[in-house]
């Protein structure tokens, strides 16, 4: 359905989450686009309704509700186009309902091609199940039990540049031929296989594969060892994800209908605002929504978008394999108390399966974020690992696996030239005290240097990604005035020493008035500054110490203002932890203090 | 949204029970509509096609992908024998013979002119899926499998481990809120016991020792589960652990006890047969541990479980500080209010025995 931009004065968007469908409705007002109200009910795609549409119009009801304005006819059927004062100009949606879009991918080489399918698909909004290689440890017999096992909505198939391997190509089609992997949803049409490799084996994937797959040529993801190619395979997996998998998940054909453009998976609607945010600012933005099962990470560093999905990370669902990967001890130095080990895994598991609870005490609400900051942070982990620049130093070609294994790829992801940091999901956008947001991410991510910091208001990123297909004006002007929640502006220089001795002074200028902060080891100190507000500051780190000019050498800028203020950080880069988990204990206890976050 | 609570798990003496029975891929059905089964009775069954081998023919032989094809003895379907012959060339006038052979018993899948290589699927592997509970086959899905429905009593768990498995069922209370090994009857041997407080980590061990097969209790410390389990369980997708007993908890993790109700019923079920699976998966299309006994039937009032909150309702609250305490709602509280965190939600006031406190909604579990 085309529409004309200009008279898109009304607009509707739904989010259909895993078990939450949020709508939101965005109304041109005398200011410019603003949000109009929120509204929510649980997502349908299971029985007894089986029916997506259900849980939007439940969602859209809530909104009606709220906003006085009515956007369902007497049949409940959605008014668009508008009809007066009622209905919508449009109607947009993105989905990660049933688990989003599942996906394996393969390769010859695991950090080449295998990395280069991985990356298309992830940047498409899928969850990457797994990325099965030749050089990978497991035996064909495991590669192939676990595709069988998987059962993913579709296959990414990588490898050999163009002109290249052929063998290995057949190699992995013999893989997949021998799984004959059943696709996730609806049974009875062939899974999707989408062909990337190299374009001069096609005759063998169609040798090996047809009739047992569906199979789609496109161009090489990584045509040549220096280059990366990856916008028609994400083209692909876009056009796949609404042919098959859309089509097969319940009341999707109907919602189809009536949205007035593509339905997105949702991180690929987010995506779409952290870059427009990234252009528009010229800036380097890191942003991550953690939920109740993944973990997403996006950034923008020198232009290059890149996006990860933690599948088990989470705050709910995969609350516990947080735990099982961190280690317990490593979630318990994060408290600003002592607690019991065997309590804090069974508060952990209670939350696991009773996902839906809230804290209700101070101690419990710390403990989740305290296990909010591991999610995060093996979040930030993954990511920086697929986040790579693919030209550097690739030593030899793909056919022969054993000489390219020496790969030494760049990581893109330099925090000290991280300008943004955006956070997003139920336990940055909900705390309590947009401070502890803060504190979180300046906690997980270890921030350097400069960063200033933001949340999401209500989680709404993903319907202003989607509607920025069609107005994308309205989408940004929405995103500043309404989502993005200024937390303020951290300063962490990095470098070590010994606690108490000087790590930087800062000179901050603001309003006509001039202050000057000795900040030391171990100390953090939040000055308040407005939401909003500028101010000029002047940093001179001591000798060990670089906030982002080199050891020792001040730094001026302009920093901005939020509900935090501004953190000065002299904690130390990396952040000192003891063994003794009571030392541990009293620096969380002194930093909550420092942020005048309460404990009782 | 309007209901910002946890519904309740089903725990009821007599209900509708439907199981669908489905094949991992498709196959062949073997029961009729109308039919009624047996726990251990075959409904689908399915040959899964074997792991494929592949044989690197050319190079053996030592000749081209492209020539392979005229020193091959079988055609592609043709079934072979482990170190059957699959081709053969002979060179050196004669004097030097190459042979390939079949590393598994199967048949011959493809002969790739690009790669010389042969492929051999293997033997398939029968899959057999059975009914799991006794009732009545009331859907066929052609190819896939069955739906059964029974009547009969139905408990929930909120969490277990192990799989699928059927026995008689012991109710055991004596009077203490934790059962620890020594505490064991004996001859507990194929039997399922329900223990209505926390089951200590040594009865895990212990059941492995004397044959049981099932237990069911209200909670457990998770250090002694893992503990035993011997690994952390992290994405929460249970059922296939390796172990030889199904254990499902019916409130969660720690020291915690069953609520009347469910203690009620279980001691009812004493004797009965009962079918148990630990099978746990708490995401979108979650699946809950349960324990049922197809056929029971009570002349006690039948409890629904209701949808609604409202005063007078019976409520378990389900997080620290009152997790496990069990009141009635005393007030709605309509205008979301700030809780000892500084979140604002909407909450309600419950009373547990002659006290009246505030909790959030979102922290309840309905019991009646």
């Amino acid at each position: 359905m085309t529409k004309d931009t200009e008279k898109l004065d009304v607009m509707l968007a739904t989010d259909c989450g895993s078990t939450t469908t949020k709508a939101i409705l965005v109304v041109k007002t005398e200011e410019g686009y603003r949000l109009a109200g929120r509204g929510e009910a649980p997502t349908t795609v299971e029985a007894p309704f089986d029916d997506v549409t259900v849980g939007v119009k439940n969602a859209v009801e809530e909104l009606e509700d709220i906003t006085g304005r009515r956007l369902l006819d007497e049949n409940r059927n959605l008014i668009c186009p508008r009809k007066g004062e009622d209905g919508v100009d449009a109607y947009f949606s993105t989905s990660s309902a049933g688990g989003g879009l599942q996906m394996a991918c393969t390769g010859i080489v695991g950090n080449i091609s295998g990395a280069s399918a991985e990356r298309a698909a992830l940047g498409a909004g899928a969850i990457v199940i797994d990325t099965i290689s030749l050089d990978d440890p497991r035996e064909n017999y495991e590669r192939i039990e676990r595709l069988r096992h998987i059962r993913p909505d579709m296959i990414l198939m990588a490898g050999g540049t163009n002109g290249g391997s052929r063998r290995h190509v057949e190699m992995i089609s013999e893989i997949i031929r021998a799984a004959k992997p059943q696709p996730r949803f609806g049974q009875g049409f062939n899974l999707p296989v989408i062909f990337s490799g190299n374009v001069e084996a096609r005759d063998v994937v169609e040798d090996m594969l047809g009739g047992v797959c569906s199979i789609r040529h496109v161009n090489n993801v990584r045509p040549d060892l220096n280059r990366e190619d990856v916008a028609e395979a994400r083209q692909a997996i876009h056009d796949l994800f609404l042919e098959h998998v859309m089509q097969q998940a319940p009341g999707y054909p109907k919602l189809m209908e009536i949205t007035s453009a593509d339905i997105m998976p949702t991180p690929t609607a987010v995506g779409i605002i952290i870059q427009e945010v990234a252009k528009e600012r010229n800036q380097n933005v890191l942003a991550v929504d953690i939920g109740g099962a993944t973990t997403d990470v996006f950034s923008v560093f020198g232009g290059h978008f890149h996006r990860t999905v933690s599948a088990n990370y989470g705050m709910s669902y995969s609350l516990c394999n947080v735990m099982a990967e961190s280690g317990v001890d490593n979630i318990l130095r994060w408290l600003p108390f002592k607690f019991d080990v065997k309590v804090l895994r069974d508060i952990l598991r209670n939350k696991m399966i009773r996902p839906t609870t809230i804290p209700e005490t101070k101690e419990e609400l710390y403990i989740e974020q305290a296990a909010a900051r591991e999610a995060l942070r093996l979040s930030l982990i993954h990511h920086r690992s697929l986040a790579v620049d693919v030209a550097a130093n690739v030593k030899d070609a793909d056919s022969d696996i054993g000489s390219a294994l020496d790969n030494d790829q760049k990581v893109l992801v330099d925090l000290m030239k991280l300008d943004l940091c955006i956070g997003s999901g139920g336990v940055l956008s909900h705390a309590p005290d947009r401070t502890q947001s803060a504190l979180m991410m300046l906690d997980a991510f270890q921030l350097e240097g400069v960063t200033q910091l933001a949340v999401d208001s209500i989680f709404m990123m993903p319907q202003l990604g989607v509607m920025s297909q069609l107005n994308a004006a309205a989408a940004k002007e929405v995103f500043a005035k309404d989502c993005m929640i200024l937390l303020g502006t951290a300063i962490a220089p990095v470098g070590t020493a010994k606690e108490g001795s000087r790590v930087m002074d800062v000179l901050i200028k603001s309003e006509g008035l001039e202050e000057k902060i000795t900040v030391k080891s171990g100390e953090l100190i939040r000055v308040p500054l407005a939401t909003g507000k500028k101010a000029r500051v002047q940093i001179f780190p001591s000798r060990r110490f670089n906030v982002g000019a080199g050891n020792g050498k001040p730094l001026e800028k302009e920093v901005i203002g939020g509900c935090a203020g501004l953190i000065l950080d002299g904690r130390c880069r990396p952040l000192v932890f003891d063994s003794d988990q009571n030392l541990n204990a009293e620096r969380r206890l002194r930093d909550y203090k420092a942020l005048s976050l309460p404990l009782e | 949204m309007g209901n910002a609570f946890t519904p309740g798990l089903t725990i009821s003496p007599h209900v509708k029970i439907r199981k669908t029975r489905r094949l991992p891929v498709k196959g062949e059905v073997v029961v009729r509509a109308g039919e009624h089964v047996t726990p251990d009775q075959v409904v689908a069954k399915v040959d899964l096609p074997g792991t494929l081998a592949v044989v690197k023919a050319a190079n053996i032989l030592g000749c081209g992908p492209d020539q392979l094809e005229k020193f091959v003895l079988k055609k592609a379907g043709d079934p072979v024998k482990k170190e059957e012959l699959l081709a053969s060339r002979t060179v050196f006038f004669n004097l030097i013979t190459n042979n390939v052979t079949s590393p598994i018993d199967g048949s011959l899948e493809y002969i790739s002119k690009l790669s010389g290589n042969i492929g051999v699927r293997g033997m398939p592997k029968p899959i057999f899926c059975h009914a799991y509970i006794s009732g009545e086959v009331v859907e066929i899905m052609e190819e896939e499998g069955v739906v059964i429905e029974t009547y009969g009593a139905l408990v929930q768990g909120i969490f277990g481990v192990g799989g699928e498995r059927h026995g008689k069922l012991l109710w055991f209370d004596n009077g203490r809120s934790v059962l620890t090994a020594d505490m064991l009857p004996e001859d507990l041997e194929g039997k399922i016991i329900m223990f209505p407080g926390k089951i200590d980590g040594s009865v895990l061990y212990a059941a492995e020792k004397k044959g049981l097969l099932g237990i069911v209790g209200a909670g457990i410390v998770d250090s002694e589960l893992m503990g035993f389990l011997g690994y952390d369980i992290g994405v929460a997708v249970t059922g296939e652990e390796d172990i030889p007993f199904t254990l499902v908890l019916t409130e969660g993790f720690g020291d915690l006890v069953m609520p009347e109700r469910t203690a009620h019923l279980m001691r009812a079920l004493d004797g009965h047969v009962a079918a148990i699976n630990g099978a746990t998966q708490i995401r979108a299309g979650v699946i809950r541990p349960e324990l049922i006994v197809p056929g029971y039937e009570t002349k006690e009032d039948l409890h629904v479980n209701s949808s609604e909150l409202k005063p007078g309702v019976r409520i378990r609250l389900i997080r620290r500080p009152h997790f496990g305490e069990i009141g009635t709602v005393h007030e709605l509280i309509e205008k979301p209010v700030e809780i000892a965190t500084g979140s604002k939600v909407r909450v309600l006031s419950v009373k547990i025995g002659d006290k009246i406190i505030t909790v959030p909604r979102a922290n309840v579990e309905i019991l009646d």
